[in-house]
């Protein structure tokens, strides 16, 4: 990681575990969720939402160095 | 006729006489058929006098004009009663493959009144229905007596079987049809039971079912199959079954844990969701007749306390039911009681539900060893749930069993002490494990007016609110916030529609997702001739709504039946949607005025009625209400 830069942890949850395994991610430090949804590619017509320590994150959500992002699907139903 | 049959057998078991009773084309036209057929069949036919477990009630099990097609998602059919768990209007919808071959041998529904001397089984065979004493059968769980149905009546026929929950009148216990599929909800295992029937049979018949556009329905199914296959629900119903997503669902707090006293728990959701389960039991995927979707699970747990043999496994809701909300993560332990629940017909929500409020009484003190016959009731304890508790509840044995069979609300006001504030039900209906708090608000609006009680599948809701579907055609095109109250009357409006037209084509909620409205339509007019444009079909939808509103009103429900419990509706203590208030009453009084119920009597004015093509029914109801 360069100077000016940040990690995030990001791990896809339930059906995108597989997907998604639990890695870092490296950004700009002034990163923000909307960013870090441009870094992840997923099946075509998963929506999805982010999560840090249990809560949603707005897109315009600001990130840290060093949060821990949890990427949940939203398929409805059961 | 087209799709449907046009007639529907009525059986009195008292008397034994089975009748083929005619039903005219309109009464399909305009109530779709499987849920709004089988109300008006109820409406008909049934003594509004008559509880739960006289004599004189009826059970009545009717198909959709769909059913028999060889298209996902059409080969489901609905079962109505008065609920002995609620005293209301009790519905359940089942798939698996009872209901084409109920069409194929040339019959829409059955209509069963009356009592059996002694406990029998209903033989359906080449097109004639035989009340045929089994005595041996009784007492059996269900496994047991499905085998030897198969040995007798061979491996073709199909069945509909009770279990011993059915025979002793628990409040919740549930249908199974072929030891798999289940009429799960509001207790009609407890109507057959008191009728003395354990089974019905059905042997393979070659009735050929006719269609009004026969090209266009073959077409049809050519178009949707792959559409259906390739739909990413599907897909994750497919590899994971519907507990797919259960984790996705708790971040967004959708899973009520520990009798709805939290909605997160990172843990828990890790150990239960469907990925683990596929990767830890499935040995299978079972399916219903001509699915491609296949979200049925089939699991074998190998070793440890809660082995069990390959077999039926468990669907979302027993999961969340009987691992979330009873403070487990232990998902062999989940099989396990979900396996004991359909060995012995008890619908796996209302027996989760009911333990979770016990513990819950237990921990705060308002309940004790005193009305459990010494049994200690701890959060996570799946041994003495799998033990002692189910069997008990489904034996009726023992204070807690007689306690707890009555469901949640019935016990809750039997101990008092306040503690019907923290059950989750609605008339009576335990919860589905979607927590409105933080799956959205507008599934609090679904559940309370939703007839037969709290349910997510007689509406549209649960889908339209989280964006799984839009149905521009009709003007729903709102992009919703879960979690605030805009826009979920408007929306519920419509849900409450969609919902009944597919509960009456019985289409499968998971195979016509990736619909467009238009596409419903365009099927059940392909198959049966109504030439219903859109708003015929959603004028349908309604007035099926509004007259099994009719129905508890004749049983005595009013408006303020539609409510919640106070733990449904307190802000939720945790996970995303923590401390966020439901605008309840908002939502209510703005559905009440869309669809012009009355705010008292809770049914809808007679002009309204009028306009659904009502009349009598209207005027029966307004002048014995007012």
């Amino acid at each position: 990681m360069e100077k000016g830069e940040i990690g995030v942890i990001v791990e896809g949850v339930g059906i995108l575990r597989k997907e998604l395994f639990k890695h870092t991610v490296t950004l700009a430090c002034d990163a923000r969720v909307k960013d870090l949804a441009k870094k992840i590619k997923l099946k075509k017509g998963v929506q999805i939402a982010f999560f840090r320590n249990g809560k949603r994150l707005k897109m315009n959500g600001k990130l840290r160095d060093g949060d821990t992002i949890k990427v949940i699907p939203l398929v409805f139903g059961g | 006729m087209y799709g449907n049959t046009g007639k529907v057998a009525y059986i009195n078991c008292t008397t034994r006489v089975v009748e083929e009773v005619s039903l005219q084309e309109d009464m399909y036209k305009k109530f779709i058929g499987g849920s709004g057929l089988a109300a008006k069949l109820f409406w008909d036919y049934a003594d509004f006098n008559a509880a739960p477990f006289s004599e004189r009630s009826v059970l009545i099990f009717a198909n959709g004009p769909l059913a028999g097609m060889p298209l996902s998602g059409t080969s489901r059919m609905s079962a109505v009663a008065r609920s002995p768990l609620t005293g209301a209007f009790a519905e359940s919808s089942c798939g698996g493959y009872f209901p084409p071959q109920l069409k194929y041998a040339g019959y829409d529904g059955i209509i069963i009144t009356g009592k059996c001397t002694l406990p029998s089984i209903i033989h359906i065979a080449q097109g004639s229905f035989n009340i045929i004493s089994s005595e041996e059968l009784w007492g059996k769980t269900i496994d047991e007596a499905y085998s030897t149905i198969k040995e007798r009546y061979g491996g073709r026929s199909r069945t509909l079987i009770i279990g011993p929950a059915g025979e002793n009148g628990v409040a919740y216990a549930c249908i199974l049809s072929d030891a798999h599929h289940a009429f799960g909800r509001c207790g009609l295992g407890a109507i057959m039971g008191s009728k003395n029937i354990k089974a019905i049979v059905i042997e393979p018949h070659q009735t050929v079912i006719k269609y009004f556009e026969e090209q266009k329905v073959k077409r049809l199914i050519k178009e949707l199959t792959p559409r259906i296959k390739e739909y990413i629900i599907s897909q994750v119903l497919h590899e994971f079954g519907s507990a797919g997503n259960l984790e996705g669902h708790m971040y967004t707090g959708d899973v009520p844990v520990k009798n709805w006293t939290s909605n997160f728990n990172e843990e828990m959701a890790e150990k239960l969701t469907g990925s683990t389960l596929t990767e830890k039991y499935l040995t299978k995927t079972g399916t219903c007749a001509y699915c491609i979707i296949a979200c049925k699970r089939i699991v074998k747990v190998d070793e440890g306390p809660y082995s069990i043999p390959e077999g039926p496994g468990p669907e979302y809701e027993t999961v969340a039911a009987l691992g979330c909300l009873l403070g487990s993560g232990d998902l062999a332990a989940v099989c396990k009681a979900g396996r004991l629940c359909s060995e012995f017909g008890l619908d796996t929500i209302s027996t989760g539900a009911t333990i979770a409020w016990a513990m819950e009484a237990f921990e705060r003190g308002d309940l004790t060893e005193k009305e459990t016959g010494g049994i200690s009731l701890q959060w996570g304890d799946m041994q003495t749930v799998i033990d002692t508790i189910i069997p008990s509840i489904a034996r009726k044995e023992g204070p807690l069993g007689h306690l707890f069979a009555q469901g949640s609300k019935a016990a809750a006001k039997t101990i008092g002490k306040d503690s019907i504030n923290y059950t989750a039900q609605s008339k009576g209906l335990e919860a589905p494990m979607h927590d409105p708090r933080g799956g959205g608000h507008g599934h609090a609006l679904a559940y309370a007016v939703s007839p037969r009680g709290a349910c997510h599948v007689s509406t549209a809701m649960h889908f339209m609110e989280t964006g799984a579907c839009n149905y521009p055609e009709i003007g729903f095109e709102f992009d919703l916030e879960a979690l605030t109250d805009e826009k979920k009357p408007e929306t519920m409006m419509l849900a409450t529609a969609i919902g009944s037209i597919e509960n009456s084509a019985c289409f499968c909620q998971y195979a016509d997702r990736s619909l467009t409205f238009a596409e419903m339509v365009g099927i059940l007019n392909a198959v049966t001739g109504y030439n219903y444009s859109l708003q015929d079909a959603l004028d349908a939808g309604w007035r099926i709504y509004h007259l099994k509103r009719l129905i508890n009103h004749r049983f005595g429900l009013k408006a303020s039946d539609d409510a919640l419990t106070d733990r449904m509706l307190e802000p939720a203590r945790d996970g995303e949607p923590q401390g966020i208030m439901i605008n309840f009453n908002g939502m209510i009084q703005r559905f009440y005025e869309l669809m012009n119920l009355d705010h008292v009597e809770g049914i809808a004015t007679i002009d309204t009625l009028h306009k659904y093509g009502l009349e009598q029914e209207a005027a029966l109801v307004w002048k014995k209400g007012k």
